[in-house]
């Protein structure tokens, strides 16, 4: 399925959660639960997705096609069998480098006008 | 996941549960399991690592984040579609169709509710889809007339010999047309009938003698040719024809080049130089049009009253002053003419001249169709509501999830239509029995019946009426769906119970009173007809028509020319009847009883005589002197007539025990001489007998004064033959045909029949009534009786853990039937009440249908207070003995 480069710029920009939650299934397929726990680790608390908030921004990703059901269970937990496991799609992922390099001109520009000490200083 | 460990995070699971459902429609059911599925797993992670005030944090924060959510994706769904109109239409087009699926869908589920009500609608559309082509087809469609409201029938009365609308005199029509200035212009006809002799057999056809400018006044042009000139209407210029369409059909194959031919009409060849449209009938229906042609001075032979007028009323003029011009011209009339006195003219339009006997029954069956179709949408309705109780947990969820209450109720509206539309439907194939029904009960006095059948205004009538029934049941079951709205939720939370039950319950007793009501008032009136109906049935005629079949026929006075020529033609034919075997007894008369009348005033023969018009009026027969025996009316004085009664004897006289009365001269009654203004009598007479008193008027009618002539003393034409046997009515036509034809076979013999039959014509219109209202009647109760079995059963359905409860606390099953009984008899009894009420004021009008009955009938009203209180009291028996066979432990488990 290739897309044109008008339908990712279209996604753009992501709200905070849905990029955190893209970032999270980059590294693999997650559940729910697994999600939030994987995103309130990576931003040590400060992002701490309450489960209709996941959940709707997770709708709204599969409904654009960034995001998709994955059709894997993991057997061995019993309780998992109704759960759903949530993968990125390709789409997702272009849509998520591409918000990436969105951000990253914001962060030059911060960093041009000085409001950000240049990459590798310390604060 | 272990048992200890759960159960204290359980309580938040469930108010998270709980508070999922307050989330809008668009976040659907999958979407609440993932959610509570994360939850559970916060849950549980809380209380593994800080136990219950961890778990209550995190469900305080759940609960804001849902909170926050919901109103985020309410928000986005109502600004989420664009507002471009195109959309817009589309999406409401397929919420139709969605909520047409959705509609079909739930009726898989529930085919036997879905089944009954579409049925029961059927039955309730297509009765009324019937009623109203007939009322279309007979009353309502145009008369095939120019400007039919301007015709009026204008018709000479005289109220003191009981003759309101007779037909009037040329002399009359021509004083009329010279001076009223009302009519733009008037024509005249006389009904009479014909031998039609072309190919094949003759025969003998409706006819009508058509002044010439008849169909120039009626606003009909031919169909084919033309009509009649004036030149026409002179004696000896009136050699044509101009044929019905029915004739031009049937006989001449609708040849288009019939115009101009020659047929023999009576005797005598007559040339056809029109045809008339297809529908065109003044009543009754007539096949010949034939030039009126008046061979005489009219104004010498003032008392001629044989011709009926019609006129167009003048452009401008109103009926009520057409209707003073005439009553002014009618009292110089009667100054100047001595024979006018006593007459009137009265002006009468022309629609209500064709259906003013058959108007008011067909409006009271109407109403009795729109009461059943009432009860048939009571019933309905009750399932509706009823369902719509059983599945208040599904409307509420929808609510819940924000479906707005708009949205609800369309989709009941949408419910409720679509089965009412399937309904009419399957009605027009109920309304095409009916009316092939219509056609064979039809009394024969029903004009126009042919138009009566399945049409476009038919389906559109029964589309309109499902539409107007669907939204209006759809509509009831609404609001009582909006009123429990805020129960509902309520409902909601308690899971499984019937919050709107009661509400519910109130309605439907309301329906249930209400069938009961109507079928009361139904079985009531149709009591009250078909009581009338037998009242007739048993009416003595006066004769014994058993075994009596008669003919008719007119030997043409070309070929008899006087009384001797023709009272020869019928002994020749009676003396041949009389050799057949099997056959007791021949006669013949002017006329039979129940077939019109033939009135002359009669009076005292002694001197100074009164003027003529101040004459008591009487029924004229001429009848053979074996007539009496044939017909078995018996002798109560005196002698019958005699073969010896000819002409050269003294005039005699039988005449009725009415007649008798009203002389009132005592034992001097034999041997007195009366006069008879016909005359074509012998006269004066004296009279030899009395007989008893024959119906001549029909069952319905009094007694009136009849006097019967000797043939052989009258110049009357005999028109009739009786006979009187033990073979089927087949066999003696056959011989009564055999008869005519071996001595002219140049004569027809038309309408033999049994004469029961001629008495059974009189009663196809009550008996038509009858029917029909006990076919509807029956419906009713019918209807009614599933309307009170459906609300019982559901009732006991619905209260069997109280019932349980009651079992368990000491009722007896006993007690629990008559529990159900004495509610289910609680409304059937406010309806019985109604329907008393609604029973007597229906009677008022009712009186046009009735003879001899009275319209308060106590002992009727009684019988159907009694069978309705019965049917209901067994319709709800059945819900109620399985109310009495409950089960009560394994109800109250169950809940």
């Amino acid at each position: 399925m290739t897309r044109h480069l008008a339908d990712v710029e279209a996604q753009l920009p992501l709200k905070a959660l849905e990029f955190e939650i893209l970032l999270a299934l980059h590294e693999g397929e997650r559940h729910g639960y697994g999600l939030a726990k994987a995103i309130d680790a990576r931003t040590s608390g400060t992002v701490r997705p309450e489960p209709a908030n996941l959940y709707r921004r997770i709708d709204r990703l599969m409904t654009v096609g960034l995001v998709e059901a994955s059709s894997r269970r993991r057997a061995a937990d019993a309780a998992a069998e109704r759960r759903r496991y949530f993968r990125i799609t390709a789409f997702g992922s272009e849509v998520l480098a591409a918000e990436a390099r969105r951000l990253r001109s914001q962060v030059k520009a911060a960093v041009a006008h000085r409001i950000l000490p240049r990459l590798g200083r310390a604060e | 996941m272990t048992r200890t460990r759960r159960p204290p995070s359980r309580w938040a699971e469930e108010v998270y549960r709980r508070a999922l459902r307050l989330l809008p429609a668009s976040l659907d059911a999958e979407f609440q399991r993932d959610a509570l599925e994360m939850f559970r797993d916060s849950a549980r992670v809380a209380r593994e690592e800080g136990g219950g005030s961890r778990v209550a944090r995190t469900l305080v924060r759940a609960l804001l984040d849902l909170a926050t959510q919901s109103v985020a994706a309410r928000r986005q769904d109502a600004f989420a579609p664009a507002p471009a109109l195109s959309v817009h239409k589309e999406s409401l087009m397929s919420n139709l169709v969605m909520d047409v699926r959705y509609a079909v869908r739930r009726w898989r589920h529930a085919p036997v509710f879905a089944l009954t009500g579409t049925l029961t609608l059927a039955l309730g559309i297509g009765l009324a889809a019937a009623m109203f082509s007939v009322i279309e087809g007979v009353l309502i469609r145009p008369l095939p007339f120019h400007e039919s409201d301007r015709l009026v029938m204008i018709w000479d009365s005289n109220l003191e010999r009981n003759r309101p609308r007779s037909p009037t005199s040329p002399a009359n029509l021509f004083e009329w047309r010279r001076a009223a200035s009302g009519f733009s212009a008037l024509s005249a006809y006389a009904n009479t009938t014909a031998t039609l002799a072309s190919q094949g057999d003759p025969s003998r056809l409706d006819a009508t003698m058509a002044y010439w400018n008849l169909f120039d006044v009626l606003g009909t042009p031919p169909a084919l040719g033309r009509t009649f000139l004036e030149s026409e209407s002179v004696s000896g210029q009136d050699r044509v024809v101009v044929i019905s369409h029915r004739v031009w059909s049937a006989r001449f194959g609708r040849d288009p080049g019939v115009v101009g031919r020659t047929v023999t009409i009576n005797d005598q060849p007559r040339r056809i130089v029109g045809v008339l449209p297809q529908g065109f009938a003044l009543s009754p229906a007539s096949d010949l049009w034939l030039p009126l042609t008046f061979d005489f001075n009219v104004f010498e032979a003032r008392g001629a009253r044989f011709i009926s007028v019609i006129g167009r009323l003048a452009g401008g003029s109103q009926i009520a002053a057409a209707q003073s011009q005439m009553d002014a011209l009618s009292a110089s009339l009667a100054a100047a003419h001595p024979v006018n006195r006593g007459w009137r003219a009265v002006l009468v339009p022309i629609r209500e001249q064709m259906f003013g006997s058959v108007q008011t029954p067909l409006v009271v069956l109407a109403v009795a169709v729109g009461l059943v179709m009432l009860i048939a949408c009571a019933n309905v309705l009750n399932l509706h509501i009823a369902h719509s109780s059983t599945r208040q947990r599904e409307l509420a969820l929808r609510r819940a999830l924000g479906a707005s209450p708009a949205r609800l109720v369309r989709q009941l509206l949408i419910e409720s239509t679509l089965q009412a539309i399937l309904g009419a439907a399957a009605g027009l194939g109920v309304a095409f029995g009916l009316t092939k029904l219509v056609g064979v009960l039809n009394p024969g006095t029903l004009p126009r019946a042919e138009n009566v059948g399945v049409d476009a205004p038919m389906a559109v009538f029964a589309l309109a009426l499902a539409v107007v029934a669907g939204l209006a049941m759809g509509a009831v079951a609404a609001f009582q769906v909006l009123r429990s709205n805020r129960r509902l939720r309520a409902g909601l939370a308690d899971g499984v119970t019937h919050t709107g039950a009661r509400t519910g319950r109130r309605l439907r007793d309301v329906v249930v009173a209400t069938e009961v009501a109507l079928a009361v008032v139904l079985l009531a009136s149709w009591g009250l007809v078909g009581r009338s109906l037998v009242g007739l049935l048993t009416v003595d005629p006066g004769f014994d028509p058993a075994g009596l079949v008669a003919g008719t026929l007119a030997p043409p006075a070309s070929r008899y020319p006087d009384t001797a020529a023709r009272a020869a033609f019928f002994d020749r034919v009676t003396e041949h009847l009389r050799g057949v075997p099997g056959i007791d007894r021949v006669s013949v008369t002017t006329r039979l009883p129940m077939t019109g009348s033939t009135s002359f005033g009669y009076v005292i023969d002694r001197q100074p005589l009164p003027p003529m018009n101040a004459w008591t009026p009487g029924q004229l027969r001429a009848v053979d002197p074996d007539y009496f025996e044939t017909m078995r009316i018996p002798l109560t004085q005196g002698r019958l007539l005699g073969s010896s009664d000819d002409a050269r004897n003294p005039a005699v006289v039988v005449i009725n025990a009415t007649m008798a009365r009203d002389l009132n001269l005592g034992p001097a009654l034999l041997g007195t001489k009366i006069r008879i203004s016909s005359g074509d009598v012998m006269c004066p007479c004296e009279i030899v007998g009395v007989v008893a008193d024959v119906r001549e008027n029909g069952l319905d009618e009094g007694f009136t004064p009849v006097y019967y002539l000797p043939q052989a003393q009258s110049i009357w034409t005999m028109r009739s033959l009786v006979v009187r046997s033990t073979a089927s009515t087949a066999v003696v036509a056959s011989a009564m045909r055999g008869a005519v034809s071996a001595t002219d076979p140049a004569i027809p013999l038309y309408d033999v029949q049994p004469i029961s039959r001629i008495i059974d014509r009189r009663l196809a219109l009550p008996r038509f009534n009858a029917w029909l209202l006990g076919v509807f009647a029956a419906l009713a109760l019918v209807l009614a009786s599933l309307g009170i079995y459906g609300v019982t059963s559901f009732v006991v359905s619905q209260r069997m853990p109280e019932l349980s409860v009651r079992m368990a606390l000491g009722s007896t099953r006993a007690g629990l039937v008559w529990l159900v009984e004495r509610q289910a008899m609680l409304s059937a009894g406010v309806g019985l009440l109604l329907g008393i009420i609604g029973a007597l004021a229906a009677a008022r009008f009712l009186g046009p249908l009735l003879v001899n009955t009275s319209t308060v009938d106590p002992w009727i009203l009684a019988g159907t207070v009694g069978v309705l209180g019965v049917l209901s009291a067994g319709a709800a028996l059945l819900p109620a003995l399985r109310a009495g066979r409950i089960d009560a432990n394994s109800v109250l488990r169950q809940s």
